[in-house]
């Protein structure tokens, strides 16, 4: 029970830790207040223990494929926020100034968004999990504890993720924050997908390859790995096809966002400079 | 996010348990392979006892025996189920070939063991699940007093790490309860070899800015010292040409207002120059600031009159420790500013009153005022409200207020501006502390 726990608990909070570090590097860079953190950690949560207490009739939902399905529009609406956020901060750090800062606080609200879905989405499975073991009473001591390790471990990498994003030369920091943004974008749609081919909405095809041999998906690098760039050791085409167009989204993003603030920053230059001509 | 002291419990913290927490789960899972090793074992030696017990008595066929719930086991010859446990069916629990399996019956899953000898094949059976629980209870266990350790742990990173700042946080405190005059070396004695460095960077850098200050002070000083006697003169020499060039008296009375004016400056400068603490070294004695602020506005008075103002004054006699001059030169700087501001026809009043351990001096007027966020800045060295195109007209070189505060703060009073209790106007109000 207590590998079981830690597998669990592990797969569900890394991947909320990671982003969570990634997303509070770049707030980080931005020097922006952090207070969406909160906002998103209290409501999602909140939220979370809703969807728990009332997981048997959001099941039914779809012709019982409801859990499936709230997952995937959860996953497909982290997936858009995400891409919307690193339009905004795109390009922002040589525009740092006047009106460029409105662009911090709508990323900061997004954040708080984003953590909130990634909330609700791992945390109603934890509850599930741990609720199902604190009614019936058993295995109480192996479960907890498996849960206190699952948790140290996910939580300890996203400080740690957070630090080494936050420590590396400023220029780098966000270009690699936003590559693992759209990574995790990817997993985001590519999970949609596994999702969807769990309840016969999308075909179900054989996997395109076969890496378990190489890094077994129960691994600790294996879970690591999943939840830092999605990986999968079977993905099907499915999967492969939503993790592509996910990181493409975000990249799109990313390239636009850019390319927006550039064009805007210069079209003001351009108009001070005119005004200053004609005073 | 940007506390050094976060930084270093987070990541410490962090590193710690993520080392502690994996090895924990690598010494799990050896340790239940371990365990599944001597349970295997434990296994044998039950099959080869039953073997034993059969192969004495190979006539033994009775009904099935009963064991504890755990164990089942099974023994066959040519073919046929000689003997077995309650629990174990009349089916073959596990495959006639000799080595360990996994097999499910009687509704559990059963860790089996096919061992053959003395022509008989003995099946013997543990309950996997009762197996993993007895392991991991027992691991467990082992784990419980890392998993309590760590938030202890935590707490003592936590102190350590504070402890280890507390120079950091003692220097820091030392700098931001630094006067803005305060130019003394940092007084931390055997700093630590981290900051001993940024120490004597700090402390050379105070003393080379209090020596640029004194250079700075000293000029003006001289400056002005020397000025005295030349101006003195000048304005002997504007009286005697005043007596013969009588036909441009427009002109030498400009003359006489710019060399007054110049005498002001020079001698705002020393006054300036004589309050500063390093100067100041006049002995304090109980003083009437009541009879003093008269005396004052009886000499500032034909200013006052001048201009067609009216100055009332209210107070009694009121004590403070002081000397003449100091005192004497902020009233006059303050009487001076509410002269020069304050419109002809304008009001001045002027009180000392007592306010508890406090003798509050106010000096207010019914001139233009000053906004709320010019309080601060009007304390400043040549700071004057507007500019020079200040709307009054009056010359001046913002120093009078300078000065009201440098002396203010030689006895250590607090000073305040705010609106008058005119419908214009302000009020500056000064707190001593009494003399007992």
């Amino acid at each position: 029970m207590l590998i079981n726990s830690v597998i669990l608990i592990l797969q569900e909070t890394l991947e909320a830790a990671l982003l969570i570090g990634v997303l509070l590097a770049i707030n980080a860079q931005l020097r922006c207040h952090h207070r969406w953190l909160w906002y998103g950690l209290s409501t999602g949560a909140i939220i979370a223990a809703l969807f728990a207490l009332n997981m048997g009739s959001v099941a039914e939902w779809f012709d019982y494929a409801g859990q499936e399905v709230m997952n995937t529009v959860m996953q497909s609406l982290i997936c858009l926020f995400l891409a919307a956020a690193v339009w905004l901060v795109s390009g922002l750090n040589r525009f740092q100034l006047g009106a460029w800062q409105q662009y911090g606080h709508y990323f900061g609200r997004l954040c708080g968004l984003i953590i909130m879905l990634a909330v609700i989405r791992e945390g109603q499975e934890i509850m599930l999990y741990l609720g199902g073991f604190f009614s019936s009473g058993k295995h109480l001591q192996q479960v907890t504890m498996g849960s206190i390790i699952g948790f140290g471990i996910g939580a300890s990498s996203g400080i740690l993720l957070f630090y080494g994003l936050v420590g590396l030369p400023a220029t780098w920091t966000k270009p690699v924050s936003l590559t693992l943004l759209a990574l995790f974008a990817g997993t985001m749609l590519s999970q949609s997908a596994l999702q969807l081919t769990q309840v016969d909405w999308i075909e179900q095809t054989a996997p395109l390859w076969d890496s378990s041999a190489l890094l077994a998906e129960d691994s600790l690098l294996g879970e690591l790995l999943y939840a830092l760039v999605g990986y999968e050791s079977k993905p099907t085409a499915a999967q492969v096809v939503s993790y592509i167009a996910g990181v493409c989204l975000v990249l799109i993003a990313a390239f636009r966002g850019s390319r927006y603030k550039r064009q805007h920053h210069l079209k003001q230059h351009h108009l001070k400079q005119q005004s200053g001509e004609t005073a | 996010m940007n506390s050094i002291r976060i930084f270093l419990v987070s990541t410490i913290l962090a590193l710690v348990t993520l080392f502690v927490f994996v090895s924990a789960l690598r010494g799990y899972e050896s340790s239940m392979l371990q365990a599944e090793q001597l349970f295997d074992s434990q296994l044998k030696v039950t099959a080869r006892l039953i073997a034993r017990i059969h192969a004495d008595n190979p006539d033994n066929q009775g009904s099935p025996v009963d064991l504890d719930e755990n164990i089942a086991f099974q023994v066959w010859r040519d073919g046929q189920l000689v003997a077995r446990s309650s629990n174990a069916p009349e089916a073959a629990i596990a495959k006639q070939q000799p080595g360990f399996g996994y097999y499910n019956f009687a509704g559990y899953r059963w860790r089996t063991l096919s061992y053959f000898s003395d022509d008989q094949w003995v099946m013997a059976a543990e309950r996997s699940d009762i197996r993993f629980s007895l392991a991991e209870n027992v691991i467990t266990k082992s784990l419980l007093p890392t998993l309590i350790g760590l938030p202890v742990l935590g707490l003592l990173i936590w102190l350590i790490v504070t402890r280890g700042m507390r120079p950091l946080r003692n220097l820091a405190r030392e700098l931001s309860g630094k006067q803005a005059d305060d130019l003394r070396p940092l007084s931390t004695v055997l700093p630590k070899q981290e900051l001993a460095q940024i120490i004597a960077s700090t402390n050379g850098l105070l003393q080379r800015l209090e020596s640029s200050l004194q250079r700075e002070k000293q000029f003006a000083s001289d400056a002005a010292h020397e000025l005295r006697t030349p101006i003195s003169s000048l304005k002997i020499q504007l009286h005697n040409m005043a007596q013969d060039l009588t036909e441009h008296p427009q002109e030498i009375a400009q003359i006489n207002q710019t060399a007054n004016q110049l005498e002001h400056v020079v001698e705002q400068i020393l006054a300036l120059y004589r309050s500063s603490p390093d100067h100041y070294n006049a002995q304090f004695v109980p003083l009437d600031l009541s009879a003093l602020t008269q005396d004052i506005i009886a000499e500032e008075y034909g200013s006052i009159e001048r201009k067609g103002q009216s100055i009332e004054f209210h107070g009694d006699s009121q004590f403070i420790l002081g000397d003449r001059f100091s005192l004497g030169t902020l009233i006059h700087n303050l009487l001076g500013n509410a002269n020069k501001y304050t419109p002809a026809g304008g009001q001045i009043l002027v009180s000392v009153s007592r306010d508890s351990d406090a003798v509050v001096l106010r000096v207010e007027d019914s001139g233009p005022g000053i906004a709320e966020d010019q309080y601060q800045r009007v304390f400043q060295r040549f700071y004057r409200v507007g500019g020079d195109r200040h709307q009054s007209g009056e010359p001046g070189c913002g120093l009078g207020l300078a000065i009201v505060k440098r002396v203010a703060d030689l006895y250590q009073a607090s000073i305040d501006v705010g609106p008058s209790t005119f419908s214009s106007g302000c009020a500056f109000t000064l707190r001593f502390k009494a003399a007992n």
